[in-house]
């Protein structure tokens, strides 16, 4: 049983930064002190940190004063009662008064009494000073000497003048209260004390839109991940950090390029705005959350206008903003769900927010930190291929059963190629592994008034392809804040730097279908390593492409922040982020056969793209207690003006290859211009209405307008209600005490939209087009669609928190049911009206809903030895409810009433026919049979035969991460699951097995059929029309389509912090050591395919083992 | 109960004022640039280059579309579905086309109907746009071109598939719910447009500047009386088909008949108005490739699709030089058990190389039919004097003597005698037989000896079952499933 019980009182919202001169007016006769603290923190919001022992003491106190400030009044009822204060951040702490060593705070001792004191550092178990825990110090009887808050470094001195032994208490929100004794022999030494974080999660800050709320009091469904979770991954994209740690956020990694794409979804897809699904990929660029960075819209949700070689894919698949932001700048992830989270980004946060905040300047000792991170990427998930001589047998066995003699086209068989040497084209073209190096440095400094902090970063990460060339980037970022006129007002200012150089070659070896050619394809380079050009194709040439981009990302925030009064705060802020960037592609001679090269063969291209983003959010805040009731009020407006402009120019046929740099030198340059402004504007209410820490209700409210819908449609309104009930706060509830420590109940409805469409849809355009009759033509481009005005998204949402065990189990689940209407998309249209679609909102219905779960459990906690583990799991579901005029939606035939957004109409699959070895499938009617296009005398309708269905959306997914601690040891390691159907290798090959000089894997040619009466998945190894065509009813059949469940170590690293004594001996603060690694292993039956990226020909995520040192001075 | 101050309510104005200040910042700050890579509607018809260059590319996707011209032309198409030409394809719509067994779902037989409908989008946005916009210096040029063309491909689509619905405005909210109007409706609609286009356009011809050129591409006033001429023939208003065709007749300065061999050349003075090939296909009239067989060959081994058929070329009389001109002849000699065949393939258009400049152009109206149209009308007014006058006028430049026809059998010799001079122009031959009430007499006998057979509902062709699916009001052509 604890002795001391520490109160704190008023547990509310705490204001960014507040302000200390406020004009109290009381009059109070004979009362006790703790009433008059009552009356201040009722007047002013302040809170107070005292023990039962101080106020024991004291004498009952009259006064009668006006317009005082604070100060005045302490000052006043302190006075002769051997108490004095320090106010830190709202918080007014008790202390006894013991002169001359009470100003234990103050940051102005004199060089001598710097070294008379002891100094403690208080952080937490990942070695994070903590800023803002309180301390207790005693004597051995007892008697409280000192107390106070550490500053924003995690420390605090203890004054000098000591003569014995004393105990420290330490406690902090969040963490388990810890005990120190401390001898004289302990002068002038730093102590470092470190907590444990509590079981709890409760009291986690979590930031919403304008404001910022715990886990206790929050209505909605925030997740939060904090910088040392992210710290634990060595991931380059700040996105591959999140996954599988966050319910209802389910992030794909695109490809293992580098400065490669992301794709994120909250919870399941809820749009059409997409458009209808590409029948071969899984990418859904639709229905993303916004990500916004402080305080600016981030363009991380779409891909950008990236440049590719002709004939060749982009091989970073449009990558993602977050490339360009080191993830060891950012403080904190908040993931915002479902309405009554998102309501308040109105439409913007219809598909999730995610809020991303950097590191900023706060007070405390000036302190630098380094970290430096070396490591190596290796190959992921890639098939297995043949061996020559399997091959070989293999290709032999195709041509045998088509009867015919290896052709002209077989040149792995014909003799063309020598069939005694084979190339590991894997091997050849994705290379085995790639350096990864990483470093920061941050200094920060600051007391009082003006804080500052400063970092500089740089990463090099290398290709793992064999054409060479890094991603390197560098970048700084500045955090200044200043406070005048008696805090009254601040300002601050964060601004990050980030330039990025990437010379690796902007292609997809892999995509490219030659991992997979004969193995005794010839060797691109002959033995004096020239190109040999002896097959007319060489899969090397591509590598003597030219290639640079150059990317600069820059994120700016501006904040005032003015509190003219008590509770009330005003703020203002501006944000900024510019990602621009030059890409410049070249294909010089070295490119071509020098047989066929002409000078009119050299090609190159520049790529210019901006994306400019401006937002401003200004807002009035106002706080007050009445009695038992706690009320905030938000209102403001936000404005976000968006500006994504690309120039490219490209062309072929030049002089010489000197003038390639410039292609408007080429004999035919072509432009392509895009301008698409996109604005936003809003205006905003919030009502946060708490009542004994027991009723919580919230109202949002707003009006948005957006540039992308038509005069007169631009402007919506949006809301949510959302309510919860703490039981666990009710007298009756004490019963369950022992076990369950905390129970709320939530519930939240509300209706958000979306405007995810391009600009100009509203009005009609005119392109160039039909040359002739006295210049180019101008023909109209789309029909203007002026009634364009926001999706409906109505979603209603019940969740319910539990703690259990003084907090070591806690659990959150929720279910969501979103209901989507007036979707944005392509309607069909009779052709009468001159197009055969328009977009506009049409009457489809979606419903999406699901259930999360999130648990924290805490098994063992001791001195030595911990034990988190903390579990996630999505259930995401979507059902399209209704979709008229569905049948005459010419270009899709994958939507289906009653089925998922993300699924595939395709046909039955009846399996390989163990009679002939050939694919056969179910017509509508039942009758199986092979109905080889143009061959058959029966075909299959796509219309009507494709009767199955699946669903390509993840089933379910979820994380699991653990986190011991032993020591100085900790160990971190994250298991990600997925549960979905995808496409298996077969499923998404364009050839049959045995198909032209194509290589395939070893497990799917044993599995494939040899003789009649054979029953296996995989069809007879055969070159014919018969084989390719049917191949073609195959992929669009239910049999292309394999469970691709796995579950990945996704990420796992092993730190050591150096004892404490050996690190102050090397003058330094703080020094760790860690291992880590990303993606290393994967259990799945899912075979030849990367589980997440689900595409063949694809660069697969990559492995990563680094290892890493943190110093702190 | 307190007073308010003066102050206050000064300062509650205030609040209001900026609100609304506010709100209507708000929506200014909402309205973006133009875009950059398009332009918008609303400023294309703001511009005389840019009004014309919209009209343009309504002419040149005419051209490009190839629905006047070649495989897919209206000419070949209802010639081969009528009784001008014998199929030579394996190719399904081409068989469906012969055999008169046309399907909804034979793509090609929608693509009129796709296509002029698109162009009449352009067209219709273009007339809304046009009719205010009193500032462009040639407004009544762009405005009359786009009424013109309006009226052209509705008197197109109402030949190839009846009853049609009506889009005259640019909504697409109104036209996806149109019903089919009937036919005499198209036909006032068609006639109105082309009594506005007439008074807004000029004789002579312009080019997309305003100024005037010797270049037939874009139509003038003569070619809105051409069509004009062609509308009252088939409505029966005789008297304004006579008026309008001798209104042109009349004009010998700019129009008169010429060598049949330069009939078909650009500019001709025989052409009225016509489509002018771009070099999106090589600068030809398309007709130029699609009937020529080399000689020597098949019409297989030369990739065309249909000759002529033998009532056609029979249809000729001896000595017309029309069938020596205008008709091309193949001779394959016998090989094995096939003895020599003659092949007759239509030939009024012979430039098929590469062209940067055109040689011919796909002539829609020249003075030759308006002389019919006018020897029909005349007749049908009791003149049967002027009737064989405007009909010998084409035999005799045909080489042929004077009509030995009475005044009995008029009606049929002038019908003949545009079978013979307008063969696969167009669909002349087929429209013919429809408006004289001659098809199912001419179908019903003929369509067994081309492998399908005939009924009166065929006259008409069906409409895309897709359209019919979305537009609750839309029915199939009747008879059609």
């Amino acid at each position: 049983m604890k002795r001391i019980t520490i109160f704190l009182l008023m547990l509310g919202l705490l204001p960014p930064v507040t302000g200390q001169s406020q004009q109290l007016t009381l009059s109070l006769r004979n009362v006790p002190l703790q009433r008059v603290f009552d009356e201040i923190k009722k007047l002013t919001g302040y809170s107070f940190i005292y023990t039962r022992e101080q106020l024991a003491k004291t004498t009952p106190v009259t006064i009668v004063i006006k317009n005082a400030s604070i100060q005045e009044v302490l000052d006043r009822c302190l006075a002769g009662q051997g108490l004095t204060y320090s106010i830190q951040n709202r918080i007014i702490i008790l202390k006894a008064f013991n002169p001359p060593r009470s100003n234990i705070d103050d940051t102005t001792h004199t060089r001598t009494e710097a070294h008379e004191a002891i100094r403690v550092l208080v952080i937490d178990q990942n070695s994070r000073p903590l800023a803002g825990a309180s301390f207790i110090l005693r004597r051995p009887d007892h008697s409280a000497i000192a107390s106070g808050i550490t500053d924003a470094n995690g420390k605090f001195r203890i004054p000098i003048g000591m003569k014995d032994s004393y105990r420290l208490e330490l406690s902090f929100i969040g963490f388990d209260s810890q005990t120190r004794e401390i001898a004289v022999k302990d002068r002038h030494q730093s102590i470092v004390v470190q907590l444990e974080r509590s079981a709890g999660t409760l009291d986690i800050v979590q930031t919403t839109a304008y404001s910022r709320t715990t886990m206790r009091f929050n209505t909605g469904d925030i997740s939060t991940i904090d910088a040392g979770e992210i710290a634990h991954s060595p991931a380059s994209n700040l996105l591959q950090s999140l996954q599988g740690r966050v319910a209802g956020l389910f992030v794909t990694e695109t490809t293992g390029k580098p400065n490669g794409g992301f794709t994120a979804q909250v919870r399941g897809l809820n749009t059409l705005s997409g458009g209808p699904l590409p029948s071969l990929g899984f990418t859904e660029e639709a229905g993303q959350p916004i990500f916004i960075v402080d305080g600016v819209e981030f363009p991380a949700n779409s891909t950008l206008p990236l440049a590719g070689l002709p004939n060749y894919s982009q091989a970073q698949f449009g990558g993602n903003g977050l490339n360009y932001l080191d993830p060891s700048i950012i403080e904190s992830v908040n993931v915002l769900k479902g309405a009554d989270a998102t309501a308040i980004y109105g439409s913007r946060g219809a598909f999730g927010v995610v809020l991303i905040t950097t590191k900023k300047a706060k007070p405390g000792e000036p302190s630098v930190t380094i970290g430096a991170v070396q490591g190596v990427a290796t190959k992921g998930t890639t098939p297995r291929l043949l061996g020559l001589r399997q091959y070989l047998e293999f290709r032999h066995n195709a041509l045998d059963n088509a009867g015919s003699p290896p052709g002209p086209l077989d040149a792995d068989l014909n003799g063309a190629w020598d069939t005694t040497r084979s190339t590991d084209w894997t091997n050849f073209l994705l290379g085995a592994h790639a350096p990864v190096t990483k470093g920061n440095a941050t200094w920060s400094a600051g007391g009082g008034n003006n804080n500052i902090l400063l970092g500089a970063f740089y990463s090099s990460i290398g290709d793992i392809e064999r054409s060479g060339g890094a991603v390197r980037q560098g970048g700084l970022s500045l955090s200044l804040s200043t406070a005048i006129n008696n805090r009254k007002l601040t300002l601050a200012f964060s601004g990050n730097w980030f330039s990025n150089h990437d010379n690796t070659l902007p292609v997809d070896l892999a995509g490219q279908g030659e991992t997979s050619q004969a193995p005794d394809a010839p060797y691109p380079y002959l033995p004096d390593g020239k190109l040999n050009w002896a097959n007319a194709a060489n899969a090397a040439a591509v590598r003597n492409a030219i290639h640079t981009t150059n990317t600069d990302n820059i994120v700016a925030n501006a904040t005032i922040t003015w509190m003219p009064l008590p509770g009330l705060t005003v703020t203002a802020s501006g944000a900024y982020n510019l990602i621009s960037s030059k890409q410049f592609l070249a294909e010089p001679n070295s490119f071509f056969d020098p047989a066929i090269f002409t000078t009119a063969l050299l090609f190159s291209s520049i790529d210019n793209y901006r994306i400019r983003t401006i937002s401003t959010d200004p807002r009035v805040q106002y706080t007050r207690n009445w009695g038992k009731s706690h009320v905030e009020f938000i209102a403001g407006g936000s404005l976000r003006d968006r500006l994504t402009q690309v120039d490219y120019i490209n062309g072929t046929g030049f002089a010489s290859a000197a003038l390639l740099r410039d292609p408007h030198l080429a004999g035919n340059p072509t432009t392509v211009e895009s301008y698409a402004p996109n604005k936003y504007i809003g205006a905003f209410a919030v009502i946060n209405y708490r009542w004994a820490d027991k009723y919580i209700l919230n109202l949002n409210g707003r009006r948005d307008g957006s540039s992308v819908f038509g005069s007169g449609r631009q402007f919506g309104n949006f809301g949510s209600i959302a309510a919860a009930w703490i039981l666990s706060a009710e007298p009756w509830f004490a019963c369950f005490n022992p076990v369950v420590d905390f129970l709320k109940l939530k519930l939240s409805y509300g209706l958000v939209g979306a405007s995810s469409i391009p600009p100009y849809l509203a009005i009609d355009t005119y392109v160039p087009g039909f040359s002739g009759y006295g210049g180019p033509g101008l023909i109209p481009q789309n029909l203007p669609n002026p009634g364009l005005h926001w999706e409906t998204d109505r979603n209603f949402e019940t969740g319910i928190s539990l703690s259990f065990f003084k907090g070591r189990v806690n659990i959150d689940a929720l279910y969501y049911i979103n209901k989507a209407s007036d979707q944005l998309t392509r309607v069909p249209l009779a052709s009468i009206t001159g197009f055969t679609a328009v977009d506009a909102n049409a009457p489809v219905t979606l419903r999406s809903y699901g259930a999360e779960f999130s648990v924290v459990i805490n098994p063992i906690r001791n001195k030595d030895f911990s034990w988190t583990t903390k579990l996630n799991g999505t259930i995401p579901r979507t059902k399209l409810l209704s979709y008229p005029g569905l049948a005459s939606l010419i270009e899709n035939y994958n939507y289906k009433i009653g089925q998922p957004v993300t699924g595939f109409r395709l046909y039955n699959y009846a399996g390989v026919d163990p009679a002939t070895g050939y694919y056969n499938f179910y017509n509508a009617a039942g009758q199986r049979g092979e109905y080889t296009p143009f061959l058959s005398p029966t075909q299959l309708d796509p219309r009507t035969d494709r009767t199955a269905f699946v669903d390509g959306a993840p089933k379910w997914y979820g994380g699991i991460v653990n986190t011991l601690a032993y020591k100085n040891f900790t160990l971190d390691f994250l298991v990600t699951v997925t549960n979905r159907m995808a496409r298996s290798y077969e499923g998404s090959q364009s050839y049959p097995p045995g198909f032209l000089s194509i290589n395939i894997p070893v497990d799917v040619a044993a599995a494939r059929w040899m003789k009649p009466g054979d029953r296996t998945s995989i069809p007879l190894a055969v070159q014919n029309g018969r084989s390719f065509f049917d191949q073609y009813n195959f992929l669009y059949s239910a049999g292309a389509f394999v469970n691709a469940a796995y579950a990945r170590l996704q990420n796992i690293s092993l730190g050591y912090r150096l004892p404490a004594p050996l690190v102050h001996k090397a003058h330094l603060a703080e020094m760790s050591v860690y291992i880590a690694g990303q993606n290393l292993v994967t259990f799945t039956g899912y075979k030849d395919v990367d589980p997440e990226t689900l595409m063949v020909n694809r660069i697969s995520p990559l492995k990563l083992y680094t290892g890493g040192l943190n110093v702190r001075f | 109960m307190q007073k308010l101050h003066p102050y206050k309510i000064v300062s509650a104005g205030r609040l209001c004022l900026l609100i609304l200040i506010t709100i209507a910042g708000c929506k200014k700050y909402l309205q973006t640039d133009p875009p950059i890579d398009s332009i918008p509607g609303s400023a294309v018809f703001q511009d005389d280059k840019t009004a014309a260059a919209a009209l343009s590319a309504v002419y040149a996707q005419l051209y490009h579309d190839a629905d006047f011209d070649g495989y897919s032309g209206i000419g070949f198409f209802m010639g081969l579905y009528g009784d001008e030409l014998s199929n030579q394809s394996p190719i399904d719509w081409n068989i469906a086309l012969y055999t008169d067994a046309l399907g909804s779902s034979v793509f090609h037989i929608t693509q009129y109907w796709t296509d002029y409908y698109s162009l009449l989008y352009s067209l219709n946005r273009a007339i809304e746009a046009l009719k205010p916009a009193t500032r462009l210096d040639h407004r009544d040029q762009w405005l009359g071109e786009a009424l013109f063309t309006r009226a052209l491909l509705y008197f197109y689509l109402t030949n190839i598939y009846g009853d049609l619905p009506l889009a005259l405005s640019s909504d697409y909210r109104t036209n996806n719910t149109l019903a089919r109007s009937p036919q005499s409706d198209i036909y006032k609609q068609i006639i109105s447009d082309l009594l506005q286009a007439q008074s807004l356009l000029d004789n002579r011809y312009q080019d997309a500047n305003g100024q005037t050129t010797t270049d037939k591409a874009r139509p003038n006033r003569a070619a809105a009386t051409a069509l004009l001429a062609r509308v009252f023939l088939y409505t029966q208003d005789w008297t304004n088909a006579e008026s309008q065709a001798g209104t042109l007749i009349a004009d010998s300065t700019d129009y008169h008949l010429t060598a049949l061999s330069q009939v078909f050349l650009l500019n001709s003075p025989e052409i009225i108005w016509g489509l002018e090939p771009t070099q999106s296909w090589f600068g030809i009239v398309r007709d130029a490739r699609t009937y020529q067989i080399p000689p020597g060959q098949t019409p297989a081994q030369a990739s065309v699709a249909a000759t002529l058929s033998d009532s056609l070329v029979q249809a000729f009389e001896p000595g017309d030089a029309r069938s020596s001109v205008w008709v091309g002849i193949d001779t394959v000699l016998s090989s094995g058990n096939t003895p020599q065949t003659l092949y007759f393939y239509a030939s009024k258009y012979k430039a098929a190389g590469t062209y940067t400049t055109p040689v011919e152009m796909v002539v829609l109206f020249r003075l030759a039919e308006q002389y019919l149209i006018r020897a029909e009308a005349r007749f049908q007014l009791g003149n049967t004097t002027g009737a064989f006058a405007d009909l010998n006028l084409i035999r005799t430049r045909a080489g042929l003597p004077p009509s030995t026809s009475t005044s009995s059998d008029i009606a049929a010799a002038i019908l003949h005698e545009r079978r013979v001079e307008l063969f696969t122009e167009e669909a002349h031959r087929f429209f013919d037989l429809r408006r004289t009430g001659n098809l199912d007499a001419v179908m019903n006998p003929l369509a067994p000896l081309k492998g399908g057979s005939w009924s009166p509902y065929k006259a008409w062709w069906p409409i895309p079952p897709t359209d019919i699916g979305i537009d609750p009001n839309l029915a199939q052509t009747p008879g059609y499933p």
